[in-house]
């Protein structure tokens, strides 16, 4: 991952989405916001999200996920990157200090598209997200 | 220094299995605006277009190659009489005046180089002959078309409770949105658009196929549609023909890809029940939920 190559963004993407499940799970931005770009929007509403469950005393449950496929390629050495992960993601659910589960999702297959920058390490510029259907067994 | 590197090949990491023990989190698509907001996938057309440019016209550093496209003199023997280096004039040149079938027939291709910006430019050299962009352009194979990260599109079932009547509609449909993608072949920068053909519908209980271009339509204006007549675990499986058209930069016809690419879509498995049992005690949306909601 300490590489600017495109195996060294398909590794950064995955690593990002691990601080994903971490920043959840601690409720603590600090580590996905120092890899996050300013304008990226995805990686502000991670951390606007944990920012509002952390003041309403609210936690995390169930999650994880699953890498199933992270694939890379550089667009301009030493500087843009692009890398699209697939990934299968459990339920979750958000509850409040009394256990009630104030919201929830069923989780699914995804397909995530990143812009990273290099820049003496690596930072992510944006991500989409597509829900996917499951692939054939 | 800072040059525009060439395009790398993609590098395919397959990381299997590797499950992180459960932790919290948000579903990730809640952060992301999908279609038509593809803000990443926008930045990265935009910096693959920016790379390209930069490659052709590198701002930094000192210019020590140059090509155009020129023009060969009549009668010459060997590329270098070229009114680029002034041994005739345009008139004087051998002009392709070739029928390339509606395309722009592609002019030779000349480069010059030097060792340094205090050097002298060397002459203009050929490097391509030029012809009929048919001849001389790569063709995007179909073997090239497949190899595109083409996604498949959403199957969606109606109902879609992990569950469905016997001898009852069953509802599928899906979305016929073309796809667009960048991608490259000897140096040139293409752009490919895929774009979804036939819509083929196995519905998992030894039935014949439905074969159909239609996306489908929600209840009660369904036209594509299956009735089970068999009670079981079923799961459906979509496979989705897509064509291919491309267009090479610096020109502007769009070239069909010869052959088709599949993408494959099965559903979660579902059961085929009757009526009679499916008696509930409760909503199923109530929070907790029924046990005999499942």
């Amino acid at each position: 991952m300490d590489v600017a190559d495109a195996d060294g963004a398909a590794a950064a993407a995955t690593h990002f989405l691990d601080l994903y499940e971490y920043t959840y799970d601690s409720l603590d931005p600090t580590a996905i916001e120092a890899m996050s770009s300013p304008e990226c929007t995805f990686c502000r509403s991670v951390i606007d999200d944990v920012a509002r469950m952390e003041a309403y005393n609210h936690v995390a449950t169930g999650g994880g996920h699953t890498v199933v496929n992270a694939f890379g390629t550089e667009i301009t050495q030493e500087q843009w990157y692009s890398a699209a992960v697939q990934l299968d993601q459990a339920p979750t659910a958000e509850v409040d200090p009394v256990g009630k589960v104030v919201s929830e999702t069923s989780g699914g297959r995804f397909q995530m598209v990143f812009a990273l920058d290099w820049a003496q390490g690596w930072l992510v510029r944006e991500v989409d997200v597509t829900p996917l259907p499951a692939a054939m067994p | 220094m800072r040059r525009a590197g060439p395009t790398l090949a993609a590098a395919v990491v397959l990381l299997a299995v590797t499950a992180v023990p459960a932790a919290a989190g948000e579903a990730v698509d809640t952060h992301s605006t999908v279609a038509p907001n593809q803000k990443a996938i926008d930045l990265i057309a935009q910096r693959t277009s920016d790379a390209r440019q930069s490659e052709d016209h590198p701002s930094d550093g000192p210019l020590l190659r140059e090509q155009v496209h020129g023009l060969i003199c009549k009668g010459a023997i060997g590329g270098l009489a070229t009114p680029l280096n002034g041994s005739c004039s345009e008139v004087d040149a051998f002009t392709l005046d070739i029928d390339c079938g509606g395309d722009t027939p592609v002019r030779p291709l000349f480069s010059r180089v030097r060792t340094s910006e205090s050097e002298p430019w060397s002459e203009w050299m050929p490097e391509t002959i030029g012809g009929c962009p048919a001849d001389v352009l790569p063709v995007l194979t179909v073997e090239d078309f497949r190899r595109l990260p083409l996604a498949p599109p959403v199957l969606t079932l109606q109902p879609d409770r992990g569950w469905v009547l016997v001898n009852k509609e069953t509802i599928v449909m899906t979305d016929r949105t073309e796809q667009a993608f960048r991608t490259e072949l000897l140096g040139h920068g293409i752009d490919v658009i895929a774009t979804p053909g036939t819509f083929t519908y196995d519905f998992g209980d030894d039935t014949k196929d439905l074969v159909t271009r239609s996306a489908g339509h929600s209840w009660p204006d369904h036209d594509t549609f299956h009735v089970y007549e068999e009670l079981g675990t079923v799961q459906i499986t979509l496979t989705t023909t897509w064509t291919g058209r491309y267009r090479i930069d610096g020109t502007t016809q769009w070239r069909d890809v010869v052959g088709t690419a599949e993408t494959s879509a099965t559903s979660a498995p579902f059961i085929v029940e009757e009526r009679r049992s499916r008696l509930v005690s409760g909503l199923c949306t109530n929070v907790p939920r029924p046990d005999d909601c499942d």
